[in-house]
């Protein structure tokens, strides 16, 4: 790494603070199920979203808020996201379990029931993560999320 | 002769693409070695303290010599330390000890001053201005890893980290090397002297009469139309982190008018940014300032009329800063301008192989848009290949 390099305990071995909570919360562990994520409007150039958009943002304390493809579809999740909870989106993307995974990424089941019942809700763990590796997750997530191509586009 | 391998650096940047050393880049090399050479006095007077003068052999013990071994892609020349006699090992610290420890220390300090930690206790600071002159022409996003002949790698030295070393010394004036654009439209050919107005302020720069024709043409189509730009590239001395004279000139050159399509793309994206209010970020997210986006446009500007990239894709971020982002190949490469705590972070990442690097520049550097562009040139010749 270059001496400029801004994180040197890159190679850290992440930590999962999640599983240390009590009771643990449930790990994702069907590495084939998708999980969905909500792309802001403001957060697309040229059709491409913002690599951020696969990055939780600071008031998400490192928590990444995906929705269950086990438990909703990309059509469903953009509906509770936009008409219910009365969030901006403009389209659905995609990434596995397995994926996040790859990247040291645990995924964790988080069914919220208030303020606005969601069943499918998720949580991608970004915490033990340094600058860099965020940097480099959520530049592969977005590769492979442009991939497979929005999963649900906002009707115009 | 007999010769003994001593360094094996690697000189990296644009300009040693290709394995090559340009003629003018061997003085860092003799730079180099005259620093390593005061270390060694030092060290040897230190480790004598009964000893007036280092004695006759020091010259020869400290002769570094350059060796035709050029390897690929960034320069990699071998300088190997002559040896110039039958060494009989005398018992105390000789010079040639010295030598070879100065070596090690001058690698020490590269690594300290760049890890922001104190030099190491041997290093006498009174030799701290030896680092003046060396990497006093190294060019934005040009370093030199200061390789030992076993080792794969060595200490990084580049113009962040000469800075970090130099700032050490009270009262300094640091010179360094700089690419900077502006106005020119004064000149006194009796004293060889110009008046470049950079950033808003009027600056003073000597040249040498082979640039005499450059600067005339260049006062002459400022005359003709005072929008005209020059982009100045030579050794300037900066004060603080303000740029306030051009020493030496190596380049001088009228800037061609910007391609229209790139700069429409980017006042849109900026018009974008703009129209944002407080809270777009479902709640969250700041408005970009007006200061942000001037600073983004002259940012942009630079890297899209002097260094021929195309606009980015331009996205705001949550706390009032921009994201730019350029796909070059499978390079994915991004440049983040946080204006609070006023630094971009530039990450560079090859999607299939994950190889990557990054970076924070400070942006009240009066280098931090020549640094941007040198880090995104880098990817950008990597994704063409």
């Amino acid at each position: 790494m270059k001496s400029e390099a801004v994180d040197d305990v890159d190679e850290a071995a992440p930590v999962d603070l999640l599983q240390t909570e009590d009771p643990p919360r449930i790990r994702l562990d069907d590495y084939d199920e998708m999980l969905f994520r909500q792309q802001h409007p403001d957060l697309v150039r040229d059709g491409i979203p913002m690599s951020s958009v696969f990055e939780p943002k600071k008031a998400d304390a490192g928590l990444l808020s995906v929705s269950r493809g086990a438990r909703t579809t990309a059509e469903d999740a953009f509906v509770l996201h936009t008409k219910v909870k009365g969030l901006r989106s403009a389209a659905v993307y995609g990434v596995t379990v397995g994926e996040c995974a790859e990247l040291d990424l645990p995924g964790y089941e988080d069914p919220k029931v208030n303020p606005v019942p969601d069943p499918a809700h998720a949580l991608v763990d970004f915490c033990a993560l340094p600058r860099k590796r965020k940097e480099r997750a959520s530049k592969k997530l977005r590769d492979w999320a442009l991939e497979r191509k929005p999963l649900y586009v906002a009707p115009a | 002769m007999p010769y003994e391998p001593f360094l094996r650096p690697k000189l990296n940047g644009r300009r040693f693409d290709g394995g090559v050393i340009p003629l003018d880049a061997l003085t860092e090399l003799q730079a180099y070695s005259e620093l390593v050479s005061a270390v060694a006095r030092a060290l040897f007077f230190q480790r004598n303290p009964d000893r007036k003068r280092v004695g006759k052999g020091f010259k020869d013990d400290s002769t570094l010599v350059l060796r035709g071994e050029i390897g690929e892609g960034s320069a990699l020349p071998a300088i190997d330390r002559w040896v110039p006699y039958e060494q009989v090992a005398l018992p105390g610290f000789s010079t040639a000890d010295a030598i070879l420890d100065a070596r090690e220390l001058v690698g020490e300090c590269v690594l300290a001053a760049a890890a922001g930690v104190p030099l190491p206790a041997d290093f006498d600071l009174d030799l701290l201005p030896g680092f003046s002159k060396f990497g006093r022409r190294l060019r934005p996003g040009e370093s030199i890893e200061l390789r030992t002949p076993n080792g794969k790698c060595g200490p990084i030295y580049d113009q962040s980290v000469r800075r970090k070393i130099l700032g050490r010394v009270p009262n300094t004036v640091l010179e360094e090397s700089v690419e900077v654009r502006g106005s020119l439209h004064g000149l006194d050919a009796k004293s060889k002297t110009f008046t470049f107005t950079h950033a808003g302020v009027d600056i003073v720069g000597t040249y040498d009469p082979l640039w005499s024709k450059s600067v005339i043409e260049a006062v002459a189509a400022y005359d003709v139309d005072p929008s005209v730009q020059s982009v100045i590239k030579g050794v300037a001395k900066i004060e603080g982190e303000r740029l306030v004279k051009i020493t030496q000139v190596y380049d001088i050159a009228l800037l061609e008018k910007p391609d229209p399509v790139e700069m429409e793309k980017m006042e849109n994206s900026l018009s974008t940014l703009a129209r944002l209010s407080d809270g777009w970020l479902d709640g969250d997210g700041v408005a970009p300032s007006p200061e942000s986006l001037d600073f983004l446009r002259d940012a942009l500007t630079h890297l899209i009329e002097r260094e021929r990239l195309s606009c980015p894709r331009l996205y705001p971020t949550e706390d009032g800063g921009a994201r730019a982002e350029w796909f070059f190949q499978r390079w994915d490469i991004s440049a983040e301008f946080n204006p609070v705590d006023r630094v971009a972070y530039l990450h560079a990442l090859e999607l299939d192989t994950d190889e990557e690097e990054d970076r924070e520049i400070s942006l009240g550097s009066e280098q931090a848009v020549g640094d941007i562009a040198a880090f995104v040139r880098k990817y950008q010749a990597e994704g063409g290949r």
